[in-house]
């Protein structure tokens, strides 16, 4: 689809790999062996269901909206160079977000734009958000929804370590400096909050956990 | 911490240290130990996949925000050019095959043992049999002619009989049709080749090298191509079409330019 001027939305961050409205639309994983194959339309249909979602992660990690776009380039460049995606470790929404983070951490790490963070639970409300396609904003909306009830349930600690790391882009070693923590008990939270957030998730996918190493290209040497 | 003194502690230091590499969240040199590590530990595999799951989960929070119109054309003005796709139903003579670039040599896995091609085997495989749309369209195309098309549909009929669509970016350039151990390769697009190349067909094991399964030329008739397979196909992750100098199977494919899944 060379020269397409616009992309065309189905979903949106909500989609495990397969389409949200039982519709005839290709699932993710599908499109993913399809760039896996060269396909630049499957991928131009997976930014088209995910790229807003990247974004808004990228633009939360590092704020400023011209490096935000640099991140979700190089997302979906890594993607199309070296498509590591296995749909045994979870669906192509979650392998896109997690390459999203580890770029938008690294950038954030390199621009040293760490003053701007936004690491609350109240300052990641995202009802000035665009909007997606209706079907995909309930499902997504609902979604966040459940996850905001479950980080509100943790203990305050184990939230404000969670989210220092994951949207404030800090080492354990910065938080447990900043925080005056010492650093066994930051692991510890860090570790014991991840769990109990994925307890406490309805419908979290099995993860086998079977995928090769880690690839240099997708995972970012910070 | 010395891996000695973790190993003494216990898995729990590399929990932790699952959780905050999930995160993104440890020093270089602890992400590097780590990554040693999680190389040989199934456990610790299993706890980064369900720890960024749950991380990805944590990016609902901050809600999807519509990149600039331009960020796309961005994106595709860095893609590699690639040959323009020719849809599978396309009356026209399909353009001709150019080699699927094959992932850069890795000490950690050979090409075809490497993640793209396994998601690819393994997800083409519902492309085959779980996509209506794919199989309707999933007509011989080129110079498809009237017996061949007659294989393909007997075979889609026949319980005993796999068929595996050999694709290049959705476009499809033969088919494989297996009986237990007998096959036929039916081409539908794959284009003449000067008389110094040949096409192999390749066998891709789920452990250990390809198998080269027959060499033949595709010429404007597109004849079918009467094959033994060397491995079972319940032993079999994908099937592959490469171009290759000569007329012989060489040791390893080089240039691929079709692949198929070879099972559900």
């Amino acid at each position: 689809m060379k020269g397409a001027t616009a992309v065309k939305r189905e979903s949106g961050p909500g989609a495990p790999g397969a389409p949200v409205d039982g519709s005839t639309a290709v699932a993710d994983d599908v499109l993913a062996a399809r760039v896996a194959a060269g396909d630049d339309a499957a991928l131009e249909t997976l930014y088209g269901r995910h790229g807003a979602a990247c974004y808004g992660l990228a633009r939360r990690i590092v704020v400023d909206a011209t490096l935000a776009q640099d991140v979700v380039q190089e997302v979906f460049l890594a993607f199309w160079r070296r498509n590591t995606f296995d749909p045994q470790r979870g669906s192509v929404s979650t392998w896109l977000l997690t390459i999203t983070h580890h770029k938008a951490v690294d950038a954030v790490r390199r621009e040293d734009r760490r003053h701007s963070r936004q690491t609350t639970l109240e300052a990641l409300d995202s009802s000035g958000a665009a909007e997606p396609e209706p079907l995909e904003q309930v499902r997504a909306r609902l979604r966040a929804d459940e996850v905001r009830a479950a980080m509100s349930r943790l203990p305050a600690e184990q939230r404000e370590a969670l989210l220092l790391a994951y949207y404030g882009g800090y080492t354990q070693r910065e938080i447990s400096a900043m925080t005056g923590v010492p650093l066994g008990t930051i692991k510890t939270r860090t570790m014991a909050a991840l769990r109990k957030l994925r307890d406490s998730l309805p419908d979290m996918p099995e993860a086998t956990g079977s995928y090769g190493p880690v690839d240099e290209d997708t995972r970012g040497s910070s | 911490m010395s891996d000695d003194r973790m190993s003494q502690l216990g898995h729990e230091p590399w929990d932790e240290l699952a959780a905050g590499y999930a995160l993104s969240a440890l020093e270089p040199e602890e992400q590097a130990r780590f990554e040693a590590h999680v190389a040989t530990c199934a456990r610790c595999r299993q706890h980064v996949a369900e720890g960024e799951q749950t991380a990805a989960e944590l990016a609902r929070l901050a809600g999807p925000v519509e990149p600039p119109a331009e960020l796309w054309q961005r994106i595709r003005a860095q893609l590699p050019t690639a040959p323009v796709a020719v849809p599978v139903e396309s009356p026209e003579k399909p353009a001709p095959p150019a080699p699927v670039p094959l992932p850069a040599q890795s000490n950690r896995a050979r090409w075809w043992q490497s993640p793209r091609v396994l998601a690819a085997a393994a997800v083409l495989a519902a492309v085959v049999v779980g996509v209506g749309a794919w199989q309707g369209t999933a007509r011989l195309g080129g110079g498809g002619t009237t017996r061949a098309q007659a294989l393909v549909s007997g075979c889609r009929h026949d319980p005993t009989c796999r068929v595996v669509d050999l694709d290049q970016q959705h476009v499809r350039r033969a088919v494989l049709l297996v009986r237990a151990r007998r096959a036929q390769l039916v081409p539908t697009g794959l284009s003449d080749l000067p008389a110094d190349r040949s096409y192999v067909l390749w066998q891709l094991p789920s452990s250990g090298a390809p198998q080269g399964v027959a060499v033949f030329r595709a010429g404007a008739d597109q004849q079918p191509v009467p094959a033994t397979l060397p491995l079972p196909l319940e032993q079999t992750t994908a099937f592959a079409i490469s171009q290759e100098p000569g007329h012989t199977i060489p040791a390893k494919p080089s240039h691929v330019v079709a692949v198929g899944a070879a099972t559900d």
